[in-house]
Formats: C-alpha cells, sequence, structure tokens
C-alpha cells in the first residue's frame, strides 16, 4: 500500500476484515448452520419407519435436550437447492420470508404426548410441500411454515 | 453420507458453537453417558475399560453391533457394581443380545435395569432374556420397546417372567407386536408377581377382550400394579368398566394411561365412576387423544374437585373448547382440587375460556404447571393467563404456552409477569410470532432482578441477528438462566 495517498490506512481494512469474521462467529454463518442441523436431512437417513426417523433424528440433531423441541420438519433436499429459496428459487415477500417454488420431500415430526426431557418421542409425518423459511443475506435461517 | 450429518455436536465433550449455553453434565467416573456418537476401535478400547468400573452404562444409538456384544457382555461377567445398562437403538441384533445374555448370567452380576429399545431384536432372543428373567433377583427393569418380538416372543418372556426367581418390577413392552394372545399370559403374571409395579404395553394392537382379560388379572389381591400405560392399545368404552373398576378396588394403581384410545364420553364418564370411589387414589391420569368432547368436563370437573390425591392430568387433543374448559375450571377452583399439573394442549381452546382460567389461577394455590399450547387463545387470551397468574395466590411455576397465536402484542403482559412472580422459573413462548418488539419487551424483563427464571424455551421465532446477539449476550450475563432456541 501507499500510506499518505488519500484513503484508509490499510491497517484499518485490516482491523474491519478482523472485526467482521468475529461478528459472523454470531451471525448469519451460525444461524444457518443451526437451520442446516435442524432441518435438512439428504439423502434421508434410513430407518425402519417415520416414527423412529424421528425418535433418532431428533436426537441425533440436538432437539431432545433439555426440553423436546416440540415440532421440527426435515427437508430430504440437497441444502443447495434449499438455499436458492432464498435467491431465484423462491417468492419473498414481508419480513424476509420467502416462499419456494418448488414442493420439496418432508419429514414432520411431532412430539408425542407422553414425553418428557430425556424421554422424547415422536410421531413422524411424510409429505412433499412447499415450504416458507425466513432468509438473511440469501441464506434461510429459520424455518418458518410448511405450506 | 446421510446417516451421520455433523453428529458432532451431540456429543457433550466437543465444543459446538451456536449451542448459547453447553449444558455439560459432570462426568461422574461412576456414569458413562454417551449419545449419538460413532465409536472407533481405539475409543472403544477406552470405553471397555471405563465400563468395568462404572455403575451406569448408556451407549444410545451409538452405531453398536453384535461383536460390541460380546465385550460388552464381558463387562457384564466381571463388574458386580454395574446396575444399569442402556443400549438402545444399536443394531444388537439376536445374535447381539445373547452374548449380552450369556454376561448377564454370571452369577457376579448384579444388573438391576435394563434398556434394550430398537435393538432388531425378534422373537428369537426371547428364549435368551426369558432365561436372565428366571435366574437374575437383580434384575427389576426391562425395557424391550420397538422390537418386533410378536405373539410367540412375549410368550417365552412370560414364561420367564412367572418364574419365582424373578422379581421384575417395571416391564416396557411398547410396539412389540404383541396380540390379545398375549393377555392370558400376562394376565396371570399380574396375578402371580407381587412384585410388578409398572407395566407399560402401550401401541401393541390388544382391543377390548384382552384389555377385560387384563383387568381380572389387575383385580387379583397378590397384584400390586401401580402404574398402567395402555396408549393406542385399540381400547374403546367397552373396556371402562373393568378398568373403572379396577380403579375402584385397587389404591395401589396409582397411575393410568389410556392415552390414543378412542374411549369418547361414555368411556370417560364409566372411568369417573371407579375414579370417584374413595379406595381409588389415583395421581396421575393421562386422557389424552381420547376422543373426548365438552361433555366429558362435567364429570371429569366432578373428579377435579374430589380426588384429592389426583395431581397430574392430561387431557391433550381432545375438542373439549371452551365450554369444555369453563367446566373443568369450576372443578378446579374447588377447594379440595389439589391438582398440580394440567396439561389441554390442543384441544380447541380460545380467548374466551381464559377468563375462567384467570380466575382458576387467582384461587386455586397449588397448580405448577401449565401446559396450553397449541391453543389459539392469542394476545387476549395470554393478558387474561397473565392477570390471574400475577394474583398472590398463584403459585405457577411453570408455563407453556407455544403455539397460542402470540404476538409482540402480548409481551407487555408477559413482561411484567416475569419480571413480578418470582415462583415462575420456566416458560415456553415456541412457534409464536413475537417478533423483535416482543423480544426486547421480554429481554428488559428478564434483566430485572425479581425475574427468577431459569428456562425461557423460544424455538422457531423468528427475529433479527440483532436480536439473535442480544440474547446471547443476557444469556451469558445472568447466571442461572438458560435460553433454548
Amino acid at each position: 500500500g501507499a500510506p499518505g495517498l488519500g484513503g484508509p490506512h490499510p491497517l484499518v481494512f485490516l482491523t474491519l476484515i478482523l472485526l467482521a469474521t468475529s461478528l459472523a462467529q454470531v451471525t448469519p454463518g451460525a444461524r444457518y448452520r443451526q437451520f442446516l442441523t435442524r432441518h435438512v436431512d439428504f439423502p434421508k437417513t434410513s430407518t425402519t419407519n417415520d416414527r423412529i426417523y424421528c425418535n433418532l433424528l431428533m436426537q441425533r440433531r440436538g432437539m431432545t435436550r433439555p426440553i423436546c423441541k416440540p415440532t421440527n420438519t426435515f427437508i430430504h433436499t440437497p441444502a443447495d437447492q434449499v438455499q436458492a429459496i432464498c435467491r431465484h428459487a423462491g417468492r419473498c415477500h414481508r419480513q424476509n420470508l420467502c416462499d419456494s417454488n418448488a414442493a420439496f420431500r418432508l419429514t414432520t415430526c411431532r412430539v408425542a404426548p407422553g414425553s418428557h426431557p430425556g424421554r422424547c418421542f415422536y410421531r413422524g409425518r411424510v409429505q412433499t410441500r412447499q415450504i416458507r423459511v425466513a432468509c438473511n443475506r440469501l441464506l434461510p435461517i429459520h424455518f418458518d411454515r410448511v405450506l | 453420507m446421510g446417516a451421520r450429518f455433523i453428529p458432532s455436536f451431540c456429543l457433550r465433550r466437543l465444543p459446538c458453537f451456536w449451542n448459547r449455553k453447553r449444558d455439560l453434565a459432570s462426568a461422574s467416573k461412576m456414569e458413562l453417558n454417551i449419545q449419538c456418537e460413532e465409536l472407533s476401535a481405539s475409543r472403544w478400547t477406552e470405553l471397555i475399560s471405563s465400563m468395568k468400573t462404572s455403575k451406569t452404562v448408556r451407549l444410545d444409538d451409538c452405531s453398536l453391533s453384535a461383536s460390541s456384544c460380546k465385550d460388552i457382555g464381558s463387562v457384564l461377567s466381571t463388574n458386580q457394581t454395574l446396575s444399569e445398562l442402556t443400549l438402545s437403538n444399536n443394531e444388537l441384533g439376536d445374535s447381539g443380545v445373547e452374548l449380552l445374555c450369556k454376561g448377564l448370567m454370571t452369577p457376579s452380576c448384579r444388573l438391576q435395569k435394563l434398556w434394550l429399545q430398537n435393538c432388531n431384536l425378534t422373537d428369537a432372543c426371547c428364549k435368551n432374556l426369558s432365561s436372565v428373567l428366571s435366574t437374575k433377583q437383580s434384575l427389576t427393569e426391562l425395557h424391550l420397546g420397538d422390537n418386533k418380538l410378536g405373539t410367540s416372543g412375549v410368550k417365552v418372556l412370560c414364561q420367564g417372567l412367572m418364574d419365582p426367581n424373578c422379581k421384575l418390577e417395571k416391564l416396557q413392552l411398547e410396539y412389540c407386536e404383541l396380540t390379545p394372545d398375549n393377555c392370558e399370559m400376562l394376565s396371570s403374571a399380574l396375578r402371580t408377581k407381587s412384585s410388578l409395579k409398572a407395566l407399560n404395553i402401550s401401541n401393541n394392537k390388544l382391543g377390548d377382550a384382552a384389555v377385560k382379560l387384563l383387568c381380572q388379572g389387575l383385580m387379583d389381591p397378590n397384584c400390586n400394579l401401580q402404574s398402567l400405560h395402555l396408549e393406542n392399545c385399540h381400547i374403546t368404552a367397552a373396556s371402562c368398566g373393568d378398568l373403572g373398576t379396577v380403579l375402584s378396588m385397587k389404591p395401589s394403581l396409582i397411575e393410568l394411561s389410556v392415552g390414543e384410545n378412542k374411549i369418547g364420553d361414555p368411556g370417560v364418564a364409566l372411568l369417573c365412576q371407579g375414579l370417584l370411589n374413595p379406595n381409588c387414589k389415583i395421581e396421575k391420569l393421562w386422557l389424552w387423544e381420547c376422543g373426548l368432547t365438552p361433555a366429558s368436563c362435567k364429570d371429569l370437573s366432578h373428579v377435579l374437585s374430589t380426588k384429592e390425591s389426583l395431581t397430574e392430568v392430561s387431557l391433550i387433543g381432545n375438542e373439549l373448547r371452551d365450554a369444555g374448559m369453563e367446566l373443568l375450571c369450576q372443578g378446579l377452583k374447588d377447594p379440595k382440587a389439589k391438582l398440580q399439573a394440567l396439561w389441554i394442549r390442543e384441544c380447541g381452546l380460545t380467548a374466551a375460556c381464559c377468563k375462567s382460567v384467570r380466575s382458576v389461577l387467582g384461587t386455586n394455590q397449588t397448580l405448577r404447571e401449565l401446559h396450553m399450547g397449541g391453543n389459539k387463545i392469542g394476545d387476549a387470551g395470554v393478558e387474561m393467563i397473565c392477570e390471574g397468574i400475577l394474583n398472590p395466590n398463584c403459585n405457577l411455576r411453570s408455563l407453556w404456552l407455544g403455539n397460542s397465536e402470540l404476538s409482540a402484542a402480548c409481551c407487555r403482559s408477559l413482561a411484567t409477569v416475569i419480571s413480578t412472580k418470582q415462583c415462575l422459573t420456566e416458560l415456553d413462548l415456541s412457534n409464536n410470532s413475537l417478533a423483535d418488539d416482543g423480544m426486547k419487551k421480554l429481554c428488559e424483563a428478564l434483566k430485572h432482578p425479581n425475574c427468577k427464571l431459569q428456562q425461557l424455551v423460544l424455538y422457531d421465532i423468528y427475529w433479527s441477528s440483532e436480536m439473535d446477539d442480544e440474547l446471547s449476550v443476557l444469556e451469558e450475563s445472568i447466571p442461572g438462566l438458560k435460553i433454548i432456541s
């Protein structure tokens, strides 16, 4: 660089880049990764039936401690196709909510009434539907609903 | 790919940086507890040696197989202190269980509790398990759910159960493909096994005739059963008379679940007759998804206001509606009502019944847990509930309002409750569009010194990245508070 010319000192840029990277640890990257962990399973993990699928996946993806997450939908599509909803493959409206153009294969898991923390049992329901997600900087970070 | 997508966060020990607060259970040397982890050969060797001195071992969903059972079998034959073993969700197969049983049968083995749920077992392994039952006096609990044992398998198992050496206290056979043919032997077991305290045969196609047969066994003077779970057993009102009779004659039966059986209003009426008998000392009653309507609520209300032993009731998934809820509330206001936990999720309730709920909260001092999620009560409903909670009489500790069509508008009332009601330690607001505005109000309340909330559940609520950061910082700054999202 050439200090003395007009413009910010290179060190300022360096500081900004470092700041941005550290902020990124708590912003979109982390939320997107959590979205993937909670909502994307491709290819669909093979199990005996959808109920066992839900019991295993909800546990494996960390949604049974410290309490049983009441409902959760898994999408059986590659992550990049889900990501695309936030760009060209979806219709976006208010509050960053985007509806997918395509229908996706889904398994929705709902906690069974007799469940308690540490003993989470689920019911599974398979369907092929369009979905609504919330996007932040072109990445899905929140699963809103099955349409 | 597929099977183990990012399993690392499941491990209690590895850091998972998007979880705000890692619940690191203090790993006691006596307790080995591993869930969903792929175990390398070297790790397995390490674990085997820890198992040799452990009191409890849990290896749930760890890709164990029959070969692992050989090693575990040798641990069982040498470790005299091992009292609990959980190997659920591993494809052990019948051959694996055979190897385990070899270890279990050694005289020095003192195992008390064994969990083998969803281990790909069939009737073939029941002979081995039966031998264990008829030999191991130390074994008090056996959980075999989600294994296709079938009629023949369970018959063989019952043979072992009947042995005088067997001192089993808890038997769980959910989703084991039991049939009505199994109930004669189970009935005999109930008649003979005075040690049996809990029986769970939910999710097996039994039907009314089979359940009536079971009731005969339950009525035997030798039977001391405390807990009976018959969920989704294809029961109708036809067997509720017999169940009611059991309730009226057996003070030992303190926990009954008939959830997910279409017993309907007629069935509940029959059960209530038994429940009202002074001999009945029922404490927990689960009637979720039983096809009940507001018509059931008169009898239920009467039970609530009479049965002082009754501490927990679940009515999840019955179309009770506001009319039904209002009737229940009348019962709950009675000074004799000692209910501590009420589950009325997904009961078709609206804001209209919340006035009665407010009234209950303002009078009833024993209610500690209220699960009301999945009802369209909205902001108006929640505001009334909050008013009730603020009453000094109310001792509510745990409030669940997930998926209740709430918005930012009700957060002012919720904030007041959070910052005032010191007894409230648990609050669930999942699946509500609280938005940043609502969340901000809640955050302010959390900072209040009077807020004693330990667990705030906020699953599936969309907020901005800024709010996300704020919540992280807030949670770090308040010791004792866990925000689950």
